[in-house]
This record gives C-alpha cells, sequence and structure tokens, in this order.
C-alpha cells in the first residue's frame, strides 16, 4: 500500500497542494482527474521519489519513502513509471529499452521475460527497431512494457494517452487492463478525462484548488478487483 | 515517432533575397578568396619548383616527432578538459536551479580569457614554487610540455564545463527520470545521461582537440615547439606563403578530418536537439569516487578564477612602471579595441545570413556546414599567410597595411563560431510564436524586426560578446597581418612575456582582462535580459 501523509508541496510561492492524504490500497487501479495544473502530476512524481515533499511522509508498503529529509532512492521503491511522452531511449532499439529495468536478472531469465511481454503487447516484430523507427502509439506501448517489465508492485500513468488518437487509445487502454490482470499490481492513474478513468480505475479521485475533493467508487468494467 | 517539436519547414522568416544574396558571398570571399589564392601560389610552387616542392612535403623524422608530439598534447589537453569538464558540468547541471546558473555563467565568462593571461598567471605561480626559473623565463622551463599541458587544461577548463552542462542540458528530463525508476542513479548517468549527451560532448571534444592543436600560444610560451609554430617559423624565414602551406599539410589533413568528423555530431544537436528549459533538479544520488571527482572539478575552476585576478592585481600593484606601462599601451587598447569591435559587427549580420542556411534541412545545407566549419581547421600562422598573398594586391584601394587586416583575421577565425551560436538559437525559438507572427503582423519588416529579432538576441549577444573576448585574444593570425606601427594589447603581452618586466606584463595582463570583463560581463547581462523577456512571452520550445 501507498500511503501519503500530510503532503505539502510548494514551488517557490506558488503553492501545489497543502496536506494531502491519500492511500493506494495493493492490486487497485486508482485514477486521479482533476483540470490542468492541480497538482496531479506533482503527486506522482512525489510518489516516485523524483521530488521531496516540503512536508508530510509517503510510506510505501510500510516503509518509509520520502519525508523533507529522507528521499529513498526512485529505483528502490518497486515502480514503474509511464509518462506522457514514451520517452523511449533513442540509443536503444526496443528490446534494449525494455531490458533496460531487468539489469539484475539472469540472461536467460530477462529474456523470457521480454518474450512475454513483446507477446502480450503484440510487436515482438519491433524488438529491433529504433524508436524513430516506431509509430508513437507503438512507442507508448513499448514504453508501458519497460514500466511494468521489473515487475513493479505499483504502477505509475501520467497521461499516458493524451498525444494518441482514439483507436489507439482504446487499444491501449486494453492493453492496460489485460497487464493489469496478469501483473497483479496496483495502478495510479493520472489523467484528465473520465471516460478513460472510468474504464480503468475501481476509484476515482478529484483533484481541484491543491486538494481531494471528491472520491468517487467507479464500477470499472475492465478494472482488478 | 512523434517529434517534441511542433513541425515547421524553416524556423525562420524567409529573408529578403537580396539581403542573402550579399552576405553569404562576403563570408565567401572573406574565407575562400584567401584560401584559394594560396591554393593557386601553392599549384604554381609545385610546378616551377618541383624539387623543392617535394622536399617539403617529405616529412623528416624530426617533423613527423613533432607532429606527434603536438597531436599527443592536444590529446591530452582534450581528455583533461572533457574529462573535468563532465565532472563539474554534471555538478553544475544537477545544481541547475540553484547556484549551478550562476558558476555556468561564469565559466561562460572566462572561456575566451586570453591565453597570454592564463600562461602569465601560471608562470608566476610556477616561479614562486620553483619549478620554473623565473617568471619571465618561462622558455627555459624544464617541463615544457608538462607545464604547457597544465596551463592550456586549465585555460580551456571553462570551455569544457559549459560544453559538458550544455551536453546535459540538452538530454531530455523524461528519459532520464524514466530510466531513474528501473535503476540505480550510476548506472542511469553511465547508460542514459552520458550517451545521450555525447553528440554535443563529441563535437565539443573534437573541436577542443583542433583548437589545442592549431594554437601556439601557450607551448611557444613554455618553449615546447610545436607543429603551427614551425608554419609560422618557416614563413617567417622564407616568406614564401606555398612553402609555407606545404608544410601545414599534414597538420590540415588531421585538422580537416577531425572538423568533418566533428561536424555531424554538432549538426545533429543544433538541428534536432529540443533545448528544453523545465525547471526540474535532479537529486542524484552518485558514488562517493565520482562525487569527490566532481568537487575537486568544480574546486580548480574556482581556483583558476581567483588566481587569475589576485595574481595579476599583486603583481601590477607592486609595480614602479605601472604608470608608464599603461601610458605605453594606450594607442594598443585602442587599436585591440577598434580591430575588436570592427570584427564584431561585421561578423553578426553574415553569421546571421550564414546561420539560417546552417539550420535549414536541405541538402545544399550540407555544403554551408563544410564552408563554415572548415576555416575552424585553419592554423592561425596558415590564416595570416593567405591573408597577405591575397589582401596584398597592388593599386590605390589595397587593404593591405591597414587595420582591416586584423579585422578579417579575426572575422575569418571568430565568424562561423558566431554563426553556429546564432544557429542554435535559431533552433530554440519555438515556430509556433513565428508562425503567429505571420500570421497577425503587418508586414515582414515589422514581424522580423518586433518577433523574430527580440527572439534570437540571446543568442547575437552570446555571438557579439563571443567574437569580441575571442578576438582580444587573438594572436597567430593577428601577428602576421597588423600593419606597421600598429600592436594589439595580446601582440605587446606575449612579447612581454618574452623580454619585457613582469609588472608591464601584470598591468597588460590586468588591462586586458579589465576590457575583456567589462565588454563581455555586458554581452552576458544582456542575454540574460533577453533570456528572461523570451520566457516571459512563452518562448519555450514544446
Amino acid at each position: 500500500m501507498i500511503e501519503i501523509r500530510n503532503v505539502s508541496r510548494h514551488y517557490g510561492t506558488v503553492r501545489v497542494f497543502s496536506g494531502l492524504s491519500l492511500s493506494i490500497p495493493d492490486r487497485k487501479a486508482v485514477a486521479i482527474t482533476g483540470p490542468s495544473g492541480c497538482g496531479k502530476t506533482t503527486l506522482l512524481r512525489l510518489i516516485a521519489g523524483l521530488e521531496r515533499p516540503d512536508s508530510g511522509e509517503i510510506t510505501i508498503a510500510g516503509r518509509l519513502a520520502s519525508s523533507p529529509d529522507y528521499l529513498l532512492a526512485p529505483s528502490e521503491r518497486s515502480i514503474g513509471f509511464v509518462f506522457q511522452s514514451p520517452a523511449l531511449w533513442p540509443h536503444m532499439t526496443v528490446r534494449e529499452n525494455i531490458l533496460f529495468g531487468l539489469w539484475n536478472l539472469p540472461g536467460s531469465a530477462r529474456e523470457d521475460r521480454l518474450i512475454d511481454l513483446l507477446n502480450t503487447a503484440h510487436i515482438s516484430h519491433l524488438a529491433h527497431r529504433y524508436p524513430h523507427e516506431i509509430s508513437g502509439g507503438e512507442a507508448q506501448r513499448v514504453a508501458l512494457l519497460r514500466a511494468i517489465a521489473p515487475r513493479p508492485r505499483h504502477l505509475l500513468m501520467d497521461e499516458p494517452l493524451s498525444n494518441l488518437d482514439d483507436d489507439l487509445r482504446e487499444a491501449m487502454i486494453s492493453l492496460i487492463i489485460t497487464i493489469m490482470d496478469q501483473e497483479d499490481i496496483s495502478l495510479v492513474y493520472v489523467s484528465h478525462r473520465r471516460d478513460e478513468t472510468d474504464q480503468i480505475a475501481d476509484r476515482s479521485y478529484l483533484f481541484r484548488d491543491g486538494a481531494l475533493r471528491e472520491v468517487s467508487e467507479v464500477p470499472a468494467p475492465g478494472g482488478s478487483s | 515517432m512523434m517529434s517534441h517539436r511542433p513541425s515547421c519547414s524553416l524556423p525562420l522568416p524567409e529573408w529578403p533575397w537580396i539581403l542573402q544574396a550579399a552576405l553569404l558571398p562576403i563570408f565567401l570571399l572573406l574565407i575562400y578568396g584567401p584560401l584559394s589564392a594560396l591554393l593557386i601560389d601553392t599549384l604554381g610552387f609545385i610546378i616551377t619548383e618541383p624539387d623543392r616542392a617535394l622536399e617539403i612535403l617529405f616529412l623528416s623524422s624530426r617533423r613527423i616527432g613533432l607532429l606527434l608530439q603536438s597531436i599527443g598534447l592536444s590529446a591530452a589537453v582534450t581528455g583533461t578538459v572533457i574529462a573535468g569538464g563532465i565532472c563539474a558540468g554534471s555538478l553544475i547541471w544537477q545544481w541547475r536551479t540553484g547556484i549551478g546558473r550562476y558558476i555556468f555563467w561564469a565559466a561562460l565568462l572566462l572561456i575566451p580569457l586570453p591565453f597570454t593571461v592564463h600562461a602569465l598567471t601560471w608562470s608566476t605561480l610556477l616561479a614562486s614554487a620553483g619549478i620554473l626559473p623565473g617568471l619571465l623565463a618561462p622558455q627555459q622551463s624544464v617541463h615544457p610540455w608538462l607545464i604547457s599541458w597544465l596551463v592550456e587544461s586549465i585555460a580551456f577548463l571553462p570551455l569544457g564545463i559549459c560544453l559538458s552542462t550544455l551536453a546535459f542540458e540538452l538530454v531530455d528530463p523524461d528519459r532520464i527520470e524514466a530510466a531513474r525508476v528501473l535503476c540505480p542513479d550510476p548506472r542511469v548517468f553511465s547508460r542514459i545521461v552520458l550517451p545521450l549527451a555525447s553528440p554535443l560532448l563529441f563535437a565539443g571534444a573534437g573541436f577542443l582537440f583542433v583548437f589545442c592543436l592549431i594554437d601556439y600560444t601557450i607551448p611557444s610560451i613554455y618553449a615546447a615547439n610545436v607543429y603551427p609554430f614551425e608554419i609560422f617559423a618557416e614563413f617567417s624565414t622564407s616568406y614564401l606563403p606555398a612553402a609555407a602551406f606545404l608544410l601545414a599539410l599534414p597538420l590540415l589533413v588531421v585538422t580537416v578530418a577531425l572538423v568533418l568528423l566533428s561536424q555531424r555530431p554538432l549538426k545533429s544537436v543544433i538541428q534536432d536537439s529540443m533545448w528544453t528549459r523545465r525547471e526540474w533538479q535532479p537529486e542524484f544520488l552518485l558514488p562517493g569516487w565520482f562525487v569527490a571527482a566532481q568537487r575537486a572539478a568544480l574546486g580548480i575552476f574556482f581556483l583558476q578564477a581567483v588566481l587569475v585576478i589576485a595574481v595579476l592585481v599583486v603583481l601590477a600593484g607592486t609595480s614602479a612602471d605601472l604608470a608608464t606601462t599603461l601610458l605605453l599601451a594606450g594607442p594598443d587598447s585602442l587599436t585591440t579595441v577598434a580591430v575588436c569591435l570592427g570584427a564584431t559587427a561585421l561578423s553578426l549580420p553574415i553569421a546571421l545570413a550564414l546561420a539560417s542556411r546552417l539550420v535549414e534541412k536541405k541538402r545544399i545545407s550540407n555544403a554551408w556546414w563544410i564552408a563554415a566549419t572548415i576555416p575552424l581547421a585553419i592554423p592561425p600562422p596558415l590564416i595570416g599567410i593567405s591573408m597577405i598573398g591575397f589582401w596584398n594586391t597592388p593599386g590605390d584601394i589595397s587593404l593591405f597595411g591597414t587595420l582591416a587586416m586584423p579585422v578579417f583575421a579575426v572575422m575569418f577565425r571568430f565568424l562561423p563560431l558566431a554563426a553556429l551560436i546564432i544557429a542554435a538559437q535559431l533552433r530554440a525559438v519555438n515556430p509556433l510564436l513565428l508562425d503567429a507572427a505571420s500570421i497577425f503582423g503587418r508586414s515582414r519588416v515589422t514581424n522580423f524586426l518586433t518577433v523574430y529579432l527580440p527572439l534570437i538576441l540571446p543568442g547575437i549577444c552570446i555571438a557579439a560578446a563571443g567574437v569580441f573576448a575571442f578576438a582580444i585574444g587573438e594572436l597567430g593570425a593577428t601577428l602576421l597581418v597588423i600593419p606597421p606601427g600598429h600592436s594589439t594589447l595580446t601582440i605587446r603581452l606575449y612579447n612581454y612575456l618574452h623580454y619585457g618586466s613582469s609588472g608591464s606584463v601584470a598591468a597588460l595582463g590586468l588591462m586586458m582582462t579589465g576590457i575583456f570583463l567589462a565588454i563581455v560581463s555586458t554581452g552576458f547581462l544582456l542575454v540574460r535580459r533577453g533570456l528572461r523577456t523570451s520566457r516571459i512571452h512563452g518562448d519555450k520550445p514544446a
């Protein structure tokens, strides 16, 4: 479980949020929606350890992960992160991008995991291509596979579908749901589109003016239960 | 894959063709006129005196040794500077939202500080440590190559730091953060950050190597005979431009090949990079030995900056004939300022026209890239020699023997650099802003003056400050073309370092540093103001 307790974050004199508390249970898909600039992305970055809170603390699986004086390295949080842009490494092939996070596994286990993932996403034929040789939708699939390759306990997704057209969006949602079922992980999904979050999440939070204004249970048809 | 930048075939408004048509031929005339004349002269020399030409072309064991020693010195300096630059630059980059930006500006300010001033500082320190026999006898040094390596490395360190910092800045933060959640930071740094920063690092290293290889200022002060000095010496004794060119050929093969190799990554950086200004600060947890190296490199940089000023002030303050020296150097100061201002003012419009060609993604831009970067591979003595042959024509309107010659020499050397800086700035402009201006603006001229020019002003200011500052320290080409009866501060300082008194040297060094800091700081203040303005108005690549 991810526990966020009384966390505040400011950029200079601008308050993003203050005294925020939130629990994200294991094996649940949680969506966070809200208008642009409300702090959704900042919250994900705090959970991932890419930023430090100004006050409060974040624990992951009962272990202190972030406080103003302490920051557990992002790679030690058992977290996967999918950004708005695919952010693939252009000097590595699709295969190398996905394998990057499996650096501490033996060679055969890495290859098995890679084949499984590529098959799940139906992109085995792209394994040896470079990011500039694949489409935007394919790149976002690779980004998703790269994030879940090391079998993280929590997956964070920051508006991952915002640059895709409707067909690609539907295909990607279906892939996310499949992966959620297969991988048995919790998901924190940030988006400003309710139709997306309704399809993916078990529970939805609305961010407004730096605070959580509304919590709604979503009858998610494809979300994990 | 999707692009991070709005698509736009040409990132600038179309120039009036007549302006392009006038400025680009001037560029070609200034640089390729003298080079063509030298080439024709050399061909004539080969035809008329083939035996002599063969004799010069034949690489004696002494010249092979000299070339290898020069290459070795340049490689050692480049390796040291890039390693130091990566260490200090990565620390500045990690502190990018805080003190890092001020250190970056300080390093940028120190890049063009003349070599002679560095040499003076380190000669003083090495003499006081007993390593050199005396301040004004550096040529009696027992370790000429070692001291040349030390002083040159320290002189180039600010350049290495700025290059590395910029290289790290160009790496997309999302790509780094995507890696940080998957792997420990040291692995992220070595497998993601360094490879993604490598295009600019490689290009920088290539050009730095060439700069070291073609410049003889510091090695000649410490009696380390390097290949470019041999070209100068050959011309001084034979006064045959063709002989000097043939002698320079082996060096030219190396430098031109390197410049062409370095051009490709530089081109990709300028044409394809996403120049981000996202406010983020990576909190990397790097190994202890690397953190120690980062701090040591930054410490050396600070030490160098402080020592330069301190040594000059102390030496000048103890000089009895300080006033006399400054008085004597008055005309030289005026000549220096006139040459530097002239070269800067003439370079900017031509550099802007050239830069607009460099950022185009057309086949013809490859030719412009070659034309723009080849001058960086020419040893300064050869520039001076080619200019003498080209401009020394009979007639009433000959420019030879006037101050136009050192102005052209400085332009030959640094105009291409200004064009590259401006090209980088052109790529940083968000094309959507220009599209918006073309839709809502009154006319092309109004758009150019009110939208386009303010957006590229930071690049123009940096290019202007860069040309001016590098011009102050130019020696190799100016020495050959300065009109009789004139001298620049650098030439006088170079001569004093051999023959003058320490107080005079220090006073001149202080004067040069003062002029340099005043002009360059003004340029940088304008840039910072320009950057703030462009940020307020949303000049952010998407």
